[in-house]
C-alpha cells in the first residue's frame, strides 16, 4: 500500500508485457526508481512500409494514471507519419481521455479509459502505422504526401527506417 | 521505490501446466488498478470494480471506465458474491501456485529422464521393482524425506504403489496405469491423478488452518478469512457517507473550514483543497462499503500517501511514501537503508546541489547559475508544479482568475 | 564598536541574502512573465498550455479545442475568454481546419518529472542511442542461434533491468540483421 496506486498498476503492467510480450512489443519502465517514465519498442507491421523497423518511443505517465492516459514521442529517427508530430509526439484516439476531442472525427470509444493499458496504447500505434488517419493529420507534409504521392511517402518511409537501424 | 519483489499477477501462471488459470485470476482483478477486487461494487451498467477505483473514475470522469455509459456514485452497489470469490481465491492461490511450480519442474526433470540412454532407465526400473518388494513402504503409506531422498531417482516411479489408498474417486484398474498421469502432493509427495489433487490440497489447508487460525496476509485486506466469514454480518455501526459537494459555489473559506471540520489538512490553493476533498470523500465511501471498516486513522494514512503522491505534497516523483512502514515495529533498518541507499545519495546531492545554486544566487555576480536558479524556482517556491495548482502561482495569472472562480 | 561588528555582520548578512534572493526571484519571475506575455502576443497564434488549463479548470464543460480557439482569436486573454464565458454567449466551435498550436496536456495534472534525464539525442539511430555498434558490427551468423527468451521476470530488480534491456537489444539488432541480409539480397 505504500506506493502509490499509479506505480502499482504501472508494475503489473509491466510485469504482465515482461512474461507475455505481444509480438514485436518491448517495453518497460527506463529505470524501476521511476515508474512513471516508460520507453518502448515496436516493430514496424508488416506488408507497409515500415516493415522491418524498429521504432523507439517514450512513454510519460501522469500521476493519476490510469485515471489520464500516458503521453508517447517517438524519440531517435523520427516517424514520418500523419499522425506522428515531426517531433515524434504520437497523436492517436487512444491517447486522448474522452473529456476533449482536439479531432472531431474520435468516438468516445475508442479514446483513453482506465482500462485500457499500455498494451493496448502499443498495439494500436502499430495498426495506426499501417494505416493513417487521413481526417486530422498532426504532420500535414506527411500527410499531403501520403495522400498525393504514396510512391514518395512509402520509400521516405522506408529510407527513415534504415536511418533508424543504423543502415 | 518499496515495491515488492515478488508482485503476485495473473501472468504468475502462464509458465506452469495450469496457465488456464491466468484468464480466470485476470477477471478476478479489478480492471482499473489491476489488483484483486477490494471491495467489489457493481455499476448500474453492470461492471464490477473496486470500490475505490470506480470512485476515482466517476469522480473525475462521470463515466464507467468499461462501456462509458454515465452513472453515479450513489448507484453503486455492492458486489458481496465477488469479494468472497476473490478473498477465496486470495486463501487458495499459494498453494495451488506452488503445486503448479513443483508440477512444472517435474515435468521437466521427466522430459530429461526421457532424454536419458534407455540402458540407464530399465536400470532404473529394476530398482523400482526391487523397491516394491519391500513391505513396510506399502504399509507404512507415508513415505519419510529421509526415504524420498535416499530414493531420488526411483521415488517417482515407487510412490504409485501407494497411491491407491488416497484417491478416492479411482478405479481399480487405473491404479497399475504408468506413473505419467500422476501428480505429487506438494505437500506429503503422494502421487495421485492430478484431478484428485485439489480436494486432497484443501485437507491439508484445514489441518493447517486448524491449529493456527486463518493463515492471512499481513498485507492483504483484513476481510481475507473467507469462507469461515460467509454470514456477512455488517458491523453494526456503518459509517456515514460523505455527501458530495458543488466546489464551485463554495468560497475558498468555507471550503477550507468544511475540510478542517473533516479533520483532514486544510492548506492549499482552492483547486488542490477540491482534490484533496474528493480524494477524501472517495476514500471514505469507498471505506463504508467494505465489510470491515477502515478506521479513520488508516484512512487519513492513505489520504498522506495520496497526499504525497499526487497531492500538494507530490513535487518530485516521489517514492519516498513509505513513512507507514518506518512506523511498523517489525520495520527492518538494514534492508530500508541498504534499498534506499541510492535514493538517500540522491537526495544528499540533490539537497546539496540546490544549496549551492541558492547561495550562488545570492551573489549577484553568480550570472551562470542564475540561470538555472531560475529553472528551479517553480519548483521551490510553489512546491506544487505536479498537483495542477501551479497556474495560481505564476506571475501572469490573471488576478481576475481567481475572483471569477468563487463568484 | 569592534566587538559588535561581528554579531551585527551575521544577521546583516542573512538579510541581505534572504532580500537580494527575493529581488532575484522578483526580477526573474517578471522577466519571464513578460517575456512569455509578448511572445504569445507578438506570434500570436501560440496559445500558453498555461492558460487553456486555467480556464478547462473553471469550466470543465468546455472543450479544449474551443478554449485553444477562443484563446487564440482574442490574443491569448483569459480574462476575455472567461468573461465570454460567463456572460453566457459560450464559445464558438473552431472551424475544422484549426489546428491546435500546441499539444494540451490532457488534465489539470502536468506529467511526471523524470528523475533520471535520458540522453537526448533527436535523430539519433538505435545503434548509437543503446550503444549497440560493437554488437551490430560483430558478425551476424555468430549471435544468430541466441533465441530471446520469451517470458522473462525475475525477482530480482537489477536482473529485470537487465532481461529488458537484452530483450530490447536483440529486438533492435535482429532488425538490423534482417534488414541488413534484406538489401544484400535486393542488390
Amino acid at each position: 500500500m505504500a506506493s502509490s496506486v499509479a506505480q502499482k498498476r504501472l508494475f503489473h503492467e509491466y510485469k504482465n508485457l515482461s512474461t507475455n510480450p505481444p509480438e514485436g512489443i518491448t517495453a518497460g519502465p527506463i529505470s524501476e526508481d521511476d515508474m512513471f517514465h516508460w520507453e518502448a519498442l515496436i516493430q514496424g507491421p508488416e506488408e507497409t512500409p515500415f516493415e522491418g523497423g524498429v521504432f523507439a518511443a517514450e512513454l510519460k505517465f501522469p500521476r493519476d494514471y490510469p485515471l489520464s492516459p500516458p503521453t508517447m514521442k517517438f524519440i531517435g529517427g523520427g516517424v514520418w507519419h500523419p499522425n506522428v508530430y515531426p517531433n515524434g509526439t504520437v497523436c492517436i484516439s487512444i491517447l486522448h481521455p474522452p473529456g476533449d476531442d482536439p479531432n472531431h472525427y474520435e468516438h468516445a470509444s475508442e479514446r483513453w479509459s482506465p482500462i485500457q493499458s499500455v498494451e493496448k496504447i502499443l498495439i494500436s500505434v502499430m495498426s495506426m502505422l499501417a494505416e493513417p488517419n487521413d481526417e486530422s493529420p498532426a504532420n500535414v507534409e506527411a500527410a499531403k504526401m501520403w495522400r498525393e504521392r504514396r510512391p514518395e511517402y512509402e520509400q521516405k518511409v522506408r529510407d527513415e527506417v534504415k536511418k533508424g537501424l543504423g543502415l | 521505490m518499496d515495491q515488492s519483489f515478488e508482485l503476485p499477477d495473473s501472468t504468475d501462471w502462464l509458465e506452469t501446466p495450469l496457465s488456464l488459470l491466468a484468464p480466470f485470476e485476470s477477471s478476478l482483478r479489478c480492471q482499473v488498478c489491476k489488483d484483486f477486487f477490494d471491495n467489489p461494487v457493481i455499476t448500474s451498467c453492470s461492471h464490477t470494480f473496486c470500490s475505490l477505483c470506480i470512485r476515482r473514475c466517476l469522480s473525475t470522469e462521470g463515466k464507467c471506465p468499461a462501456c462509458r455509459s454515465s452513472d453515479q456514485e450513489l448507484k453503486l452497489r455492492r458486489n458481496w458474491a465477488m469479494q468472497e470469490l476473490v478473498d477465496a481465491f486470495k486463501l487458495a492461490r499459494p498453494s495451488v501456485l506452488d503445486l503448479a511450480r513443483r508440477e512444472n519442474v517435474r515435468l521437466a526433470r521427466e522430459k530429461e529422464d526421457i532424454e536419458e540412454p534407455t540402458q540407464k532407465k530399465r536400470k532404473v526400473n529394476r530398482v523400482e521393482e526391487e523397491e516394491v518388494q519391500v513391505p513396510e513402504i506399502n504399509s507404512q503409506g507415508r513415505r519419510t524425506r529421509s526415504q524420498v531422498s535416499i530414493n531420488s531417482s526411483a521415488q517417482e516411479r515407487t510412490v504409485p504403489r501407494v497411491v491407491p489408498e488416497i484417491i478416492e474417486d479411482s478405479q481399480d484398474d487405473e491404479e497399475y496405469l504408468p506413473e505419467n498421469g500422476l501428480v505429487a502432493c506438494p505437500i506429503c509427495f503422494r502421487k495421485m491423478k492430478e484431478e484428485a489433487v485439489f480436494p486432497h490440497l484443501n485437507i491439508h489447508q484445514q489441518e493447517e488452518e486448524a491449529p493456527k487460525e486463518t493463515p492471512t496476509k499481513a498485507g492483504s485486506f483484513g476481510s481475507s478469512k473467507g469462507i469461515s466469514q460467509r454470514g456477512l454480518t455488517l458491523p453494526s455501526k456503518q459509517p456515514e457517507r460523505l455527501p458530495a459537494i458543488n466546489y464551485s459555489i463554495l468560497k475558498d473559506n468555507s471550503l477550507r473550514k468544511k475540510l478542517r471540520d473533516l479533520g483532514i489538512p486544510d492548506w492549499g490553493q482552492k483547486q488542490l483543497l477540491q482534490r484533496r476533498h474528493t480524494e477524501w470523500m472517495n476514500l471514505w465511501n469507498a471505506n463504508c462499503d467494505s465489510k470491515h471498516p477502515k478506521s479513520k486513522r488508516i484512512l487519513l494514512q492513505e489520504l498522506d500517501i495520496w497526499e504525497r503522491t499526487q497531492g500538494g505534497h507530490a513535487t518530485a516523483p516521489s517514492r519516498f511514501t513509505t513513512s507507514n512502514n518506518v512506523m511498523r515495529k517489525d520495520f527492518d533498518t538494514n534492508e530500508w537503508s541498504s534499498n534506499h541507499d541510492d535514493d538517500f545519495k540522491r537526495l544528499i546531492a540533490n539537497a546539496r546541489k540546490k544549496s549551492e545554486a541558492q547561495v550562488r544566487s545570492t551573489i549577484p555576480g553568480a550570472s551562470p547559475s542564475s540561470s538555472r536558479q531560475k529553472e528551479s524556482q517553480p519548483q521551490q517556491d510553489t512546491g506544487l508544479p505536479v498537483n495542477g495548482a501551479h497556474v495560481e502561482f505564476s506571475a501572469d495569472t490573471d488576478p481576475n482568475f481567481v475572483i471569477n472562480l468563487s463568484g | 564598536m569592534t566587538d559588535e561588528e561581528p554579531s551585527l555582520n551575521i544577521p546583516s548578512l542573512l538579510t541581505l541574502a534572504v532580500v537580494s534572493y527575493f529581488v532575484l526571484r522578483w526580477f526573474f519571475n517578471r522577466d519571464e512573465s513578460s517575456a512569455g506575455g509578448s511572445r504569445g502576443r507578438g506570434r500570436g497564434n501560440v496559445v500558453d498550455p498555461a492558460q487553456v488549463e486555467q480556464i478547462a479548470q473553471m469550466f470543465p464543460q468546455l472543450n479544449t479545442r474551443d478554449i485553444m480557439w477562443d484563446l487564440q482569436r482574442n490574443g491569448g486573454s483569459v480574462a476575455a475568454t472567461t468573461e465570454r464565458v460567463l456572460t453566457g454567449r459560450g464559445l464558438e466551435t473552431p472551424p475544422p481546419s484549426f489546428q491546435p498550436p500546441v499539444a494540451i496536456p490532457p488534465t489539470n495534472i502536468p506529467l511526471a518529472q523524470t528523475a533520471t534525464p535520458v540522453q537526448k539525442a533527436d535523430a539519433q539511430d538505435l545503434i548509437s542511442r543503446y550503444n549497440l555498434s560493437a554488437k551490430a558490427e560483430s558478425p551476424a551468423t555468430e549471435s544468430e542461434p541466441e533465441k530471446p527468451s520469451k517470458s522473462s521476470w525475475s525477482q530480482n530488480k537489477e536482473e529485470r533491468q537487465r532481461i529488458l534491456q537484452k530483450r530490447r537489444d536483440d529486438m533492435i539488432l535482429a532488425a538490423r540483421r534482417k534488414m541488413m541480409q534484406k538489401s544484400q539480397g535486393n542488390v
